[in-house]
Formats: C-alpha cells, structure tokens, sequence
C-alpha cells in the first residue's frame, strides 16, 4: 500500500530577479513499512523535498498524496488534520517546546487531535517509555541532553499513531554515540511497523534504510537498495 | 475541553516565561497607568472647576457699575464710568421678582491689630443679607452680623488661626484701621475657590464706608446683587433691572453705564471657559490613549513576532491555524487582564501622590472598567494580528523565522 506518493514535485524559490529551481521533478513513492533514506549534498534539496511530504511546505507543481489522497487541493485545515493524524515530523534540531515538559510535549499532538485528558496521559507514558525516558517525564528540554531530546521529539511525533515518521537529519546535531541510539530506535521503530523516510548526507546512517534515494541538483540521481 | 488545555498551555508559557511576561505586563501596566491618570486628572480637574463654579451659581442677578464693553476694554479693574448706589437698589426693589438687593464695597488692604500685632488683610463691607447669598460666605463659629450692627466683623479662618500668634476667639476685640471692632463669626475652613474668602474681612456696609473715608460717596457701592423671588424667570427679572436702571442713570441701551449678569449670561461665560478646558482635557486624555495604546500594541506585537518560530512548530505537529491563534489570543488578554490590573493599582497610587501635590483626580468605576477592557482588548488586538499572520504562514515559513 502506498503512504507517501510523489510525483513530477518541482519547487521553485523567486530570488529577486531570477527562479532559483530546488526540485525539479521529483518522483517518489513510500510504500508501507518502508525505511527510505535521502542522500545527496548539502543544498541539493533534501529538506525541501522531505517538508513537502510533510505538508509543512507547498510545491510550485506537481502532486502529493497521502494514503492515496490527493493533497493539492487541500485547505489550511485539512492540511492540518493530515499533519496531525498521518504524519510525524522529526527535526534536526528537536523543536520541543520550551516551556513544557516531556510528558507535555508529547501529549500537545494529541491536544490537537482532540484527545481527553485521560487517553493523552496513558499514550504519552506508553510513549515514553517506547523510547527509553520514563523516568524524564516531568523533565523539560533544558534538563535533557540532546539525545534524550530527540527521543522526546521521536515520541512526539508517534502521539497520534500517524502513517509516517519523516525525519530530517535526526542525528545531525548529536554527537555520533546518541545519534547511533536515535537511528537503532528509528530502525526498532520500522520493525514494529512504522513507515520510515529520513534525510542524511552520512552515508552510515543513510545505510540503515533499505532504500536509499540519491538526490542532486533537485533530481533523484539513482536509488539504491541497501543489502 | 480542548480549550481549556489551550489555556492551560497558555498559562504555562506566561508561567514559564516570567521575565519576558513581566516585562510584556510592564509595558502595559505602564501604559494603563498613564492612560487612567490622565484621564482621572482631566476628570479631576473638570469636577473641580464644575463644583467651584457651581458655587457661584444661583437665583441671584449681579449688577456692576459701567459697560460690558467698557470692561472689556479697559480690563477688570480699571475705573469706569457710572456709578451705582444704594439708591439704585432701592429702587430695584419695587420690580417684582426683586426679593432682595446686597450691596457691596470692596476694600483692598486694610490693617488691622490684634494683641498689639499687625497684618494687612482684604476686607470689605456688605449688608448682611449676603450670608444668604452665598456659599463663600458660611459662617462656622459665631453668627454673621445684623444690619443694624455697628463695628461688628466675620472674619475669615486663616485671619482667626494663622495670621496672629495667638488665635481670634468669637466676641473678641481687633483694631480695624484705627477702629475697634468685635469679631461676631469666624468663616467656615474651606478649599477651593471659597479659599479665597478665609483670608479677608467682611464688615457692615456703613462700617466699610467710614473706613473707606474720602474714596466713596455717601451712597455709592462697588457692586449689587439681586436675589430673585422663587418662581420668578431670572432672565425677564434681570431685564427690568436694566429697563429701570436706564430710566434712573438716563442712559439707553447703546450708552449703558452698568452691567447686569443673570444666570444665563454668567453660565454662558462658563460655558466658554469649561468648553475650553474639557477641550485641552480630552486632548490629553486622546494622546495617553494613543501613546498607551501604541505601547501596548508594540510590546504585544513584538513578544508574538518572536515567537512566530513556536508557531511553526506548534502548526507542524497539528495545530490548526485557529488553534494557534485561540492560544496566543488567550495567552495576549491573560497579559491584557494583569497588565490592566496592576496598571489600575498604579494608577491609583499615582493619584494619589498627585492629589499630595494639590492635583485634583477622580478615577470613576467607568474609568477603571473602561482601563481594563482597553486593556484586554488592545493586548488581544495586538496579539491576533501579528498570530493570526504567523497561523497563517506555511509551517516551514514560520519555523524560518529567527
Ligand atoms: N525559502 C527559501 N528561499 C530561497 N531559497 C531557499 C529557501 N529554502 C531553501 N532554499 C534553497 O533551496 C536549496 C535546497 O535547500 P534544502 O532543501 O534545505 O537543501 P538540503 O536539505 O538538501 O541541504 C538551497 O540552495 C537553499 O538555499
Ligand atoms: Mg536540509
């Protein structure tokens, strides 16, 4: 079953007097159970590419569906419902908010989607400890590390059972100790059946995918699947 | 339900934040205060003058010597032309309407002598249907004189307590120029423009005359007034004085030697005076509003401005834009309400202190309500634009933003 369906994506950003192209025909699908890695060099268009599946971006043309539903005429608001229910975005750099803490962030997906108080709870515990941090339920983000904080994040995402874990560069801003325990928790995650698309440029963390898509100058360069 | 997570998320981010919500209420205490205060001195002032002027008012009709337009030319004090006299006022008295007719002269300084020391005072004579006439004249102690006293004086509560060491007592002997008079009343303590009284003298019209010596006629006065019987018309009243006062002076109506002041044509002179100020009042009053609200708006804006990343990521894990906006709009007029609150409070000690100094203010319950939901209402006015903007953005272009 296709989550994810890309196709002839193109994105264009107006600089002034000229086009900038950063996707320039993009297709791609996401089949469930997945585990996807987009490679390339920096610049090439990862992110962008990887936020327009997330719905966190529009394409200047081309189409998105999500679970076989076309996305392109969709309103702010049920972009948002998709964000909320099908899609679990993971940052580079974590974007827990502040002020709360880990039980809270996880829980404010969950807010969103209209859950009561008692279901928020019970998922975001079971959440917590899915990703090892039980015992930092009442920390906020300023008394974890960063490991600790993409896990907070991983878990955040998972809130709403959505379709998709999309993450872009997860392991980009942790030292390579953390980052190997984020990447083993994103593969135990495929295995239990999540669908998977992260965005690297180090080729040992790309290798944990099955796939792994090569993206340079906004074209996806070859796929290559991972023995 | 949902919305009362929203709000407790609201309340956790304020919480949180102290420091930058402190200083976000700050702006607005700031701004709340300046607004309340002003306003509350030009309601202060404006009271003030209203209740002054109030005390001039009355059933009663005031007749100067010379003409509007001689006055007005030559100033208040000028000498002019014409003279008034008891005469005259006993003449009036057959008009109807003409209950009573004061008599008044005025003396300017005048030493007088208690226990052998000596102060200048203002003074003058009048007959003593003016304890009747008016509230600036309110006996405390004693009694006011009678017309068929003679060197009797009422004198003023700083003449009896401040001006000498020891203080005047009620039936006690002053020297008034080289004449011995007794004090019968001593004025009311006062504020305001009956202030003006507690300093001065008043005496039997006869005893001011002698006094006077040389400067005055027999029957000459400084000034008359009128008081007019109930259920007359004061206005047709006042014009029969002038009708018979012509026929007495042999004057017309281009030619007048006299002024006669009802009640319509002093409050109209007030009119012009108050108008003016409530005028230069609500000026004030308009720029706390606009430098208040401009404060208010500013400091709301910016602190949603840098948050617009939140937003973002608020957007990317599922919120709706009205989601993003209900929360930054409770979030804005919690901010509102407290600021509006404490600038209340400060508000209220700044009147204070100004009412220390002899400022006048009146924070009316419309005033504090009206701080308060200005408050509320420009906080979340200048929280929803700058939220509503960011909601709208795609997740991406707010999480940009630095
Ligand atoms: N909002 C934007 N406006 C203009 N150019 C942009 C914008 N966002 C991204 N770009 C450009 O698009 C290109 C691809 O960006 P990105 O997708 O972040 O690359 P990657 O993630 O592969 O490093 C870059 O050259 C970047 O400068
Ligand atoms: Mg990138």
């Amino acid at each position: 079953m296709e989550i994810v369906k890309v196709e002839n994506i193109k994105k264009k950003y107006l600089m002034g007097e000229y086009e900038l192209e950063v996707l320039k025909g993009i297709d791609l699908t996401v089949k469930k159970g997945d585990a996807i890695s987009i490679m390339g060099p920096s610049g090439s268009g990862k992110s962008t590419l990887l936020q327009i599946m997330g719905c966190l971006d529009k394409p200047t043309s081309g189409k998105l569906y999500i679970d076989s539903i076309d996305t392109s005429t969709m309103n702010a608001d049920q972009l948002a419902g998709i964000r909320s229910r099908k899609i679990g975005f993971v940052f580079q750099f974590f974007y827990l908010i502040s002020t709360l803490t880990s039980v809270d962030n996880i829980e404010l997906p969950m807010v969103f989607n209209g859950l009561s108080h008692e279901e928020r709870y019970k998922k975001a515990s079971e959440l917590l400890e899915l990703v090892g941090l039980a015992e930092r339920a009442d920390h906020r983000p300023s008394e974890l590390s960063g490991g600790e904080r993409q896990r907070v994040a991983i878990a955040r995402a998972l809130a709403n059972d959505p379709q998709i874990i999309l993450a872009d560069e997860p392991t980009g801003n942790l030292d390579s100790k953390s980052g190997q325990e984020i990447i083993h928790l994103l593969m135990k995650l495929n295995k239990e059946g999540y669908t998977l698309v992260m965005v690297s440029h180090d080729p040992e963390i790309a290798r944990h995918a099955r796939r792994i898509i090569h993206v340079k100058d906004g074209l996806i360069e070859k796929t290559e699947v991972v023995k | 339900m949902q919305h009362l997570d929203l709000l407790k998320y609201s309340i956790t981010n304020l919480r949180s934040r102290k420091l930058r919500s402190y200083l976000t209420i700050l702006g607005i205490v700031i701004g709340i205060a300046a607004i309340v205060t002003l306003i509350s001195v030009a309601q202060g002032v404006n009271d003030f003058i209203m209740d002054q002027l109030g005390m001039l008012g009355g059933n009663w009709i005031s007749i100067m010597p010379g003409s509007m337009k001689q006055r007005m030319s030559l100033g208040m004090m000028s000498a002019v032309s014409g003279k008034l006299t008891t005469n005259d006022g006993a003449a009036l008295k057959s008009i109807p309407g003409v209950e009573d007719v004061m008599y008044e002269l005025q003396i300017m300084r005048i030493p007088i002598q208690y226990k052998n020391e000596t102060a200048t005072v203002t003074g003058g004579g009048w007959n003593a249907v003016v304890f009747e006439f008016t509230s600036l004249l309110e006996v405390g102690e004693g009694r006011p004189y009678k017309d068929n006293e003679r060197h009797v004086v009422v004198i003023g509560d700083t003449v009896a307590n401040d001006i000498f060491k020891k203080k005047i007592e009620v039936n006690q002997i002053i020297k008034v120029g080289d004449t011995n008079f007794r004090v019968v009343g001593i004025l009311k303590k006062s504020g305001g423009l009956a202030s003006t009284t507690s300093g001065m003298i008043a005496m039997p019209l006869e005893d001011a005359r002698e006094l006077l010596g040389q400067q005055t006629t027999s029957n000459q006065v400084d000034e008359m007034a009128v008081m007019v019987s109930e259920g007359y018309d004061p206005e047709k009243v006042g014009e029969q004085i002038r009708l018979k006062l012509r026929q007495l002076h042999h004057v017309d109506e281009d030619n007048e030697d006299f002024t006669v002041m009802t009640p319509e044509s002093i409050s109209s002179i007030v009119g012009t005076i108050t108008g003016t100020l409530e005028l230069f009042l609500s000026g004030i009053a308009g720029i706390a509003l606009l430098v208040g609200g401009i404060g208010i708006a500013n400091t709301m804006f910016m602190s949603v401005m840098e948050r617009t990343k939140e937003i973002g990521v608020l957007k990317a894990i599922g919120a709706t834009d009205n989601i993003v906006l209900e929360m930054f709009l409770l979030e804005a007029s919690i901010i509102g309400l407290v600021g509006g609150v404490l600038g209340l409070v400060l508000a209220g000690i700044a009147t204070l202190v100004l009412n220390y100094f002899g400022v006048p203010t009146n924070i009316s319950p419309e005033l504090a309500i009206f701080g308060l939901f200005f408050s509320v209402i420009v906080g979340a006015l200048a929280g929803f634009f700058p939220a509503r903007r960011a909601s709208q953005l795609m997740p991406v272009e707010a999480l940009r933003y630095e």
